[in-house]
């Protein structure tokens, strides 16, 4: 793996993309107007390339040579002297002022946290209760992964199908709030399997119970997680970059 | 991303360092609905977001802080 990944960093001049005008809403309301001006008045963000920013107004001289499969093997490749280590120290902070960059991080982080939650309790719940020894406490955890399975179904075709409800609602234009609605079913799925497990758990039933509740719950979390991060890309497509790969590295 | 790595590892380290005591103390009933609570009261942030996410959107790009902070 280490030694066959090509490498897949682009610098140079960009082909110029066309500032498409916002198209408007056939049905407007009267209120919506000054909305729709400031729409209008705010230029479209241009993709966020590292250090190259202003890579459209770079002449365009000569083509790059595409470069042999073999060349993009090679091990080591020259730096990128456009890139401030520094500004790409600092940005995430000024990011954490976005409310939906801060609303993203809030639903991801309780809806990874109860995989933390699970992970922490699992032992001390299982074992003076149920009498699970080590080998069927990790058993248990086949119940969040068909949940998850179960989750990343929910959320990617039956989340596009509310998505496009809405948009056909909108007149065939789609906005990054319609994959919101999706949240309700993600924040009753979690309720839900947090109350099964709970009295199940604290009345003592056969040990299905609790785990049939850590399933729906596991799926609600991957439903949360995965909408929330969804979102916050399609919202700023212009530093999404970061996003996804960065969610590779902390999952 | 790095911020929100960094806030989801922030919410993981408190659970793990608060979880284990709380359960043995109050029970999992207790602490399960604790959680499941703030839970639901971060989705309800959902319906605001819902409602104004547009117009928050629209401020974003006016305003353009990452480009007043030098860092774009």
């Amino acid at each position: 793996m280490f030694f066959f990944m090509p490498e897949t960093r682009f610098l140079g001049a960009r082909p110029v993309v066309s500032q498409v005008s916002i198209s408007h809403a056939a049905a407007e309301q009267p209120q919506d107007k000054e909305q729709d001006e400031m729409v209008e008045d705010v230029e479209r963000p241009k993709p966020y390339t590292q250090g190259h920013l202003s890579s459209q107004n770079a002449p365009t001289h000569e083509e790059k040579a595409k470069r042999s499969f073999a060349r993009n093997l090679a091990l080591w490749e020259k730096p990128d002297r456009d890139a401030s280590l520094l500004k790409d120290f600092l940005r995430p902070f000024v990011l954490l002022t976005y409310p939906t960059v801060l609303w993203n991080c809030f639903i991801y982080g309780a809806s990874l946290g109860w995989n933390v939650i699970l992970g922490a309790t699992v032992a001390q719940l299982f074992e003076p209760q149920y009498g699970f020894d080590s080998q069927a406490q990790g058993l248990v955890f086949l119940a969040p992964f068909v949940g998850s399975l179960a989750g990343t179904w929910l959320c990617g075709p039956m989340a596009d199908s509310i998505a496009n409800y809405y948009t056909r609602l909108n007149d065939g234009v789609r906005e990054p709030e319609m994959r919101l609605p999706t949240c309700a079913i993600a924040a009753a799925l979690t309720f839900f399997g947090a109350l099964v497990a709970a009295l199940t758990y604290h009345y003592d039933t056969h040990w299905i119970g609790p785990i049939f509740g850590i399933g729906i719950l596991s799926a609600g979390a991957q439903m949360g997680a995965t909408l929330s991060m969804s979102y916050a890309s399609d919202c700023h497509t212009d530093v999404s970059l970061l996003f996804p790969v960065q969610a590779g590295i902390n999952c | 991303m790095v911020a929100v790595a960094s806030l989801k590892s922030l919410i993981a380290w408190i659970w793990t360092w608060v979880m284990n005591d709380w359960v043995a103390s109050q029970g999992m009933l207790v602490a399960f609905m604790t959680v499941a609570a703030i839970n639901i009261v971060l989705y309800a942030t959902t319906i605001p977001l819902y409602i104004y996410g547009k117009r928050v959107r629209v401020l974003i790009h006016k305003h353009d802080v990452l480009a007043k902070a030098g860092l774009r």
